[in-house]
């Protein structure tokens, strides 16, 4: 499993945000993609560009919703490895 | 002859007989351009010349040169002018958001009614006409990338089949053209673009309204509202063109969807989708 995931540059992704979804426009692709409420927060979080760990992300979208963050966790990699395969985030190992 | 249609100018040459006056009936006034000027479309609609002329007269479009269709029966020489032009258009003009769609304008404020080929756009577009709505296209929703605006290109929309009565009836004031019968896409009639129209073809409009009409035979009026991202996954499959702009197109197609309301018009009569319509600019639901 990666270490951390990240979201690529600005100028490789570009993320509009409608209501509690988002489109999703890789510039590489040319994709235009459609996620849903759950990924769209995931996508919100990361919007830094930095590295990130699946722990902080869901402790992150727990807080958001007042749960405890092993509760999203497997949630949480699942969305990421989706995004990554749509990609629009990338696996980072340190 | 050198003309200008909204954003494209267009050098037109024909030797079919009847062809320019029908031209000239619909477009007058439109601005003709010096015949020198170097056009962004280069269109022939001839005589075909080979044997079969003898069996049945036909016309041949060429862009550039290039004949990218089999020849039509002379007889059916507009409507294929019009139809090829609409296709030169979305196959060349990408520094344009296009969509499929028709789009008219009130008191400031446009309408995309953006469609699949039987879903009314064309019979509705001809009754917001009918109701004094300038028509800025019956076919193209043309989006300028640097401010979101859409650009007329006031044409001939060719009203089908049934529709012909239809808005024969209901917008007698109209002009209509010549009927062309059996064409491949049936009966035609060409609701001419009233003469304002053609007047303010360079004046842009902003949107305000997304309304995707579906008509259904006997179906009770239902305007939906459509959650943006509904609206926008519907608008990119419309687009003519949306895949080759590229992140233009994204953010040309977000700022569409963010500056205007969207709804799905099911309809059965053309009397109350108009009334549906105008009553969102009635009340101005932004």
């Amino acid at each position: 499993m990666p270490d951390q995931w990240q979201h690529f540059a600005e100028d490789e992704i570009l993320i509009e945000y409608f209501e509690d979804s988002a489109a999703v426009y890789c510039t590489a692709s040319g994709e235009t993609h459609i996620v849903d409420a759950f990924p769209a927060e995931i996508l919100k979080i990361m919007l830094p560009a930095v590295p990130i760990d699946v722990a902080t992300l869901s402790t992150a979208f727990a807080a958001s919703l007042g749960d405890a963050a092993d509760v999203w966790s497997d949630e949480v990699e699942v969305v990421l490895r989706r995004l990554e395969q749509m990609g629009i985030i990338a696996a980072v190992r340190v | 002859m050198c003309f200008r249609t909204g954003p494209f100018s267009v050098r037109l040459t024909s030797d079919v007989r009847g062809f320019g006056a029908t031209w000239q009936s619909c477009y007058s006034p439109m601005e003709l351009l010096p015949d020198d000027m170097v056009c962004h479309l280069r269109i022939s609609v001839m005589r075909e010349r080979g044997v079969r002329r003898w069996l049945g007269p036909q016309a041949v479009f060429r862009l550039e040169g290039i004949q990218p269709f089999e020849p039509y029966p002379l007889s059916q020489a507009f409507p294929m002018f019009e139809w090829g032009l609409n296709w030169c258009i979305a196959m060349s003009s990408h520094y344009h958001l296009l969509l499929h769609s028709a789009v008219l304008e009130k008191d400031g404020k446009a309408v995309i009614l953006p469609a699949q080929p039987g879903s009314g756009k064309t019979t509705l577009c001809a009754g917001l006409v009918g109701r004094g709505w300038r028509l800025l296209s019956d076919e193209f929703g043309i989006v300028r990338h640097s401010d979101g605006q859409l650009l007329p290109l006031p044409r001939a929309a060719p009203l089908k089949n049934e529709s012909i009565p239809l808005l024969a009836e209901s917008a007698p004031q109209l002009s209509f053209g010549p009927r062309f019968d059996r064409t491949r896409k049936g009966d035609v009639v060409h609701l001419f673009p009233p003469r304002e129209s053609l007047e303010r073809q360079l004046e842009s409009a902003t949107p305000r309204w997304i309304v995707f009409p579906r008509f259904q035979r006997g179906a009770a009026l239902e305007l939906i509202p459509q959650p943006p991202i509904v609206a926008l996954t519907r608008l990119v499959g419309n687009s003519f063109n949306y895949r080759v702009t590229g992140v233009s197109g994204f953010r040309s197609m977000s700022r569409l969807i963010r500056s205007t309301r969207s709804f799905q018009l099911l309809n059965g009569d053309l009397a109350a989708a108009v009334d549906a319509v105008e009553q969102l600019l009635a009340e101005d639901v932004l």
